[in-house]
């Protein structure tokens, strides 16, 4: 359906008056990733880490620095944000909104009805139609946004963050509609988060993304129940789990995120993990495959075998 | 909408200005008599305000009330024109400027510091110099040289709004340049802007009063508040008149569309709100 190969973005750091060039952002620097029809990957990773970047370049937003992106022929792309506060238009109408992308296209005909089908499909009443965003709370605003990105008819949807920013009640409620619409319209998302447990609920792959590369990649079940990543099990330690009991390797992180400008040498991971050796500030490790699907980038483990994703 | 009427600086520079504009329109019916109506009768000329003559006669032996009531026509659509021209092109630039930025966005600001570089006055009477004393010349010189602070403003305000969600959602639906522009950028960045052009009539209004004070706006024997002005210069010591309420005429109305522009940007800006 939509794959990366080896894609990489760069934004140059610019100083002083003749904006001279003093280093870079390595944003996304060589991710590969491929989601299927009707799937969902979800990407998780600490804020600055790339997912936005990743999820724009994808939609054609940005350009990538390298690397290529191959589409299915006919593949047509959309975006759910993640705060619903500024991602709609606050002086449009919910109708005007929602049936912009039908207008661009010229399908002009049958709009009100379009419009109302759409109020319908994200269960929202008819009436909003009528309505100013600021009229409505964080959910009801996601459901709008929702609505607009299914309007054009989609097969592929970047949810950043759909729900970060909302309250936990609501959280479940925003995520069963994206669950719905998916095996509705055989969508496929990429669905990013800054945390393991809204993607628990949505995905069927899982990437963790630390400082513009993939440190693990594969099927939920495994991510969830054999990490390999020290970053993904502090991860996890980090989400709130249905199985407080059950016994878990306790990862905690030291100190914050480095800078994205100038990243640590070797593995990026070195400078807090808990189990760097000699090796770790000196070889990158690659991402490599331990069992049937899942990738993993650290000097801990001895991989079966090395193969790209 | 509610808000703006809340504001006692909006209630009551509106107002003022109302009153000015109904003057403007309907003079023909508040004063019966002839702005150019010449009386050179000894008990005419520069006669004291009085019951027949509320503002007093001048040295021909007009009416003075007469006069500045026409002459409120002349000020305010010179103060309103000048502005609709300056909006026109600021807003123009400044979203060209603001929305695409590089090579454009250069040329643009440069020309933008160029004018703000040089005093306006000197340029509006260079190039009244140049082209004439005439109302229609003064309305599109001010317009023509008030426009880089407008496009400024409008600048910044396209700088942080292009980045918004909301634009990203439309350019992915495939939305034009155009489209993003008008319908979903500019609709937002135009509270400063309102803010900005109600100040600006005022200035302009004040500029043209000037130009006509000096004799290179509006021409006698048509009547402005400048020109007015101009003829009282003569007379200080024994007509008061002729210099007293053309002046409280100007004062009036830039001082009520400057309280309105206060009071819309107390308004419009969350900041300021309370």
């Amino acid at each position: 359906m939509i794959e990366a190969k080896r894609l990489k973005k760069y934004f140059p750091v610019e100083r002083g008056f003749f904006r001279r060039k003093t280093g870079e952002v390595k944003a996304v620097d060589g991710v590969d990733l491929f989601i299927g029809k009707g799937k969902t990957l979800g990407l998780v990773g600490e804020s600055g880490c790339g997912k936005t970047t990743l999820g724009k370049l994808l939609l054609g937003l940005l350009e990538p620095d390298s690397g290529e992106i191959i589409k299915e022929k006919g593949l047509k792309t959309n975006i759910v944000f993640q705060d619903p506060f500024g991602s709609l238009n606050p002086r449009m109408r919910v109708e005007q909104i929602v049936t912009e992308g039908l207008k661009i296209e010229k399908r002009i005909e049958h709009l009100k009805r379009s419009a109302e089908r759409l109020m319908d499909t994200v269960e929202l009443p008819r009436k909003s139609l009528a309505k100013y965003p600021h009229q409505f709370s964080g959910g009801e605003r996601q459901r709008i946004s929702i609505a607009r990105a299914i309007a054009t008819k989609p097969n592929f949807i970047v949810c950043d963050e759909p729900v970060s920013s909302l309250d936990v009640s609501i959280r479940v409620q925003i995520l069963t509609l994206l669950v719905n619409l998916q095996k509705e319209f055989g969508l496929s998302y990429l669905f990013i988060a800054h945390d393991l447990g809204a993607v628990r609920h949505m995905s069927s792959t899982v990437a963790v993304m630390y400082l513009g590369k993939i440190v693990e990649y594969g099927p939920k079940e495994e991510i969830y129940k054999r990490p390999l990543h020290p970053y993904t099990k502090s991860l996890l330690l980090s989400a709130p789990t249905p199985y407080p009991k059950a016994k878990k390797e306790k990862v905690l992180l030291k100190g914050d995120v480095p800078s994205a400008v100038n990243p640590p040498e070797g593995c990026r991971f070195h400078t807090r993990c808990p189990y760097a050796f000699e090796v770790c500030p000196i070889n990158e490790p690659l991402l490599m495959q331990y069992s049937t699907n899942h990738f993993c980038a650290c000097h801990l483990h001895q991989p079966k075998s090395n193969k790209n994703i | 909408m509610r808000l703006v009427f809340k504001q006692k600086k909006i209630i009551f520079g509106l107002g003022l200005i109302i009153i000015m504009i109904a003057l403007a329109i309907f003079a023909k019916f508040i004063c019966p008599q002839d702005p150019y109506q010449i009386n050179l009768g000894e008990h005419e000329k520069l006669q004291p305000p009085s019951f027949e003559h509320f503002f007093g006669t001048d040295d021909l032996g007009r009416d003075v009330f007469t006069r500045i009531v026409y002459g409120a026509r002349i000020s305010i659509s010179v103060g309103f024109i000048a502005v609709l021209i300056s909006l026109l092109i600021g807003v123009l630039l400044g979203a060209v400027s603001g929305y695409y930025g590089g090579k454009a966005d250069w040329l643009i600001m440069r020309l933008v510091e160029i004018m703000l570089c040089i005093p306006t006055i000197f340029l509006i009477l260079m190039a009244l110099a140049f082209l004439g004393p005439s109302i229609r010349n003064v309305m599109i010189i001010i317009g023509l040289t008030s426009w880089a602070g407008l496009a400024r403003l409008v600048r910044a305000e396209f700088l942080t709004l292009r980045e918004r969600d909301y634009v990203l959602a439309a350019k992915i639906l495939g939305a034009s340049d155009a489209r993003i522009i008008f319908r979903h950028i500019l609709p937002n960045a135009l509270s400063p802007v309102w803010v900005n052009a109600t100040l600006g009539v005022g200035g302009a209004i004040l500029i043209e009063a000037a130009l006509s004070f000096l004799g290179l706006g509006v021409q006698i024997p048509t009547p402005s508040w400048g020109n007015i002005l101009t003829d009282g210069i003569y007379y200080v010591d024994s007509a008061w008149w002729l210099m007293i309420f053309p002046g409280l005429f100007i004062l009036t109305t830039v001082l009520s569309f400057n309280l309105v522009g206060e009071g819309l940007r107390d308004v419009l800006d969350p900041r300021l709100r309370k």
